[in-house]
């Protein structure tokens, strides 16, 4: 398990508000796209996030450091029970907060190539349209009006998903 | 410096492709219905989305008002919610296979064809060589759209092959001695692909008796009795009446409302591995239902798992 011991190696995070989160090397990893960047020794002391705002960057920098800290899968066959159980109800919890942090989180997720977190908020939002009509969907997903479906396809879509929303 | 496009108050469907891509991936046959009517962006990212995870969950049950009505009961047995859908397609027609949610359809002079009923896409195979218009035992081992699949029918005598790409089947032919089915006994338990030994198994419980056909070898082979514990397939005992009773005591009623003097055919349907590292995969069998023995009229069923798959229309077998 890791720790913050002053020996592991840090790396800053500057947010687009222009606000520095200091953080274990090993916790910006969880990262695939920053991990690119340090492997191509091409990240400077400070790397900064062009567009992730400080409110969506400390979300993402607390789900890192808690996937970091837990025992990956692949590391042994017996995984640990308990650590799985803890993951879960972790993320569980991570993924309590509105549509437009979870949008935040997706888009910066996305960007910084964190797969887990991409699927955790996939996930959520697939969740949140259960059982929903795509008229509630619209509303939930702020749906344009000019993005709308063209005639042909509102019909074909009618013919696939009348029987399961009527 | 790493850099990203702006990001506040951004309409979902603004989201690029790969992402609602994503979202789609991981919906259930229902959410993604929902999802592909909400918007042109959604609609086009979810196109190769199929309902995967549906692969891992209890298969949903299918039935027919009787094989010569387009009209069908479909019923989710987890949720025990029953939707009635009309499938003009699938008149006067019985099925042979289910498998990751496309269904083997046979029609009544030897048309055959694969029926992805979530997305009604449609692979018409080349005619059966068979008169009879009967439930015979078939599998098939991959999807239809992959250039890997392989089709097989079990008739009285034969056994009948098809690879994707062939435009007729090829037909072996079963010895007397080791035949599964007479005019007498047309359900075989089950039929099953196993992909480490290519090979159709056939599986007869009543008698009991397992053929086998090699697709390396092109033979149909007796399967030694004595290693039936070796075969590798598990299946679940009788799926559908513990689906019935079990509504019967819970609901005391039938969601599936079922004809009182119907005589129910279910399909079997061939589901992934038993478990993550298993060898053997999970059936549902073949399973026939009487509620009255006597002027009987056939309700035709098939268990399926509800995926939805967008074949393009230039997409043939």
């Amino acid at each position: 398990m890791s720790t913050s011991s002053s020996s592991s190696k840090k790396i800053v995070l500057k947010s687009a508000d222009n606000e520095t989160f200091e953080i274990d090397e090993i916790v910006a990893l969880e990262s695939q796209a920053i991990k690119n960047m340090i492997e191509d020794e091409c990240a400077d002391n400070v790397i900064p996030l062009g567009n992730i705002d400080s409110k969506t960057l400390s979300k993402i920098i607390e789900y890192c450091k808690k996937h970091a800290e837990s025992p990956k899968k692949d590391d042994n066959a017996d995984i640990d029970e308990k650590a799985v159980e803890d993951l879960k109800s972790f993320d569980a919890e991570f993924a309590k907060v509105d549509m437009p942090l979870i949008q935040d989180i997706l888009m910066a997720a996305n960007f910084l190539n964190i797969d887990n977190l991409i699927g955790l908020m996939c996930r959520t939002i697939a969740d949140r349209i259960k059982g929903k009509t795509p008229e509630e969907i619209r509303k939930i997903l702020n749906i344009n009006k000019n993005d709308l479906l063209s005639p042909e396809q509102e019909a074909k879509a009618r013919e696939e998903n009348s029987w399961a929303f009527d | 410096m790493l850099r990203m496009k702006k990001t506040r108050v951004r309409p979902w469907a603004d989201l690029p492709t790969d992402i609602l891509s994503s979202i789609a991936d991981r919906l259930g046959i229902i959410e993604l219905l929902g999802f592909r009517g909400t918007c042109k962006d959604f609609r086009r990212a979810s196109y190769n989305a199929s309902a995967r995870l549906q692969s891992y969950a209890q298969p949903w049950l299918f039935i027919h008002r009787h094989h010569r009505s387009s009209s069908c009961r479909i019923y989710n047995h987890k949720r025990s919610k029953a939707y009635i859908v009309d499938f003009p397609e699938l008149e006067d027609s019985i099925f042979l296979a289910s498998y990751q949610g496309w269904l083997l359809v046979l029609k009544r002079r030897g048309s055959i064809f694969f029926f992805s009923p979530f997305s009604r896409a449609k692979i018409v195979l080349p005619h059966l060589p068979c008169k009879q218009f009967t439930r015979h035992p078939a599998a098939f081992s991959s999807l239809p759209t992959s250039p890997h699949c392989i089709v097989s029918v079990m008739t009285p005598n034969e056994v009948i092959v098809i690879s994707k790409g062939e435009s007729a089947w090829t037909r072996h032919k079963v010895p007397k001695s080791i035949r599964l089915c007479t005019d007498k006994c047309s359900i075989v338990t089950f039929a099953a692909f196993d992909h480490n030994s290519r090979t159709f198994y056939y599986v007869d419980d009543y008698w009991p008796k397992v053929l086998t056909f090699s697709v390396k070898d092109n033979k149909v082979n007796p399967y030694p009795r004595e290693d039936a514990h070796k075969l590798p397939f598990c299946y679940v005992k009788d799926p559908f009446s513990e689906t019935i009773k079990y509504n019967k005591i819970k609901y005391k009623s039938d969601p599936l409302n079922l004809h009182k003097y119907a005589q129910v055919e279910v399909c079997g349907c061939t589901l992934g591995k038993v478990l993550g590292n298993s060898r053997q995969q999970l059936i549902y069998p073949n399973e026939v239902d009487i509620c009255y023995s006597g002027d009987v009229f056939n309700q035709m069923g098939v268990w399926i798992q509800p995926r939805f798959f967008t074949v393009h229309p230039d997409h043939h077998w």
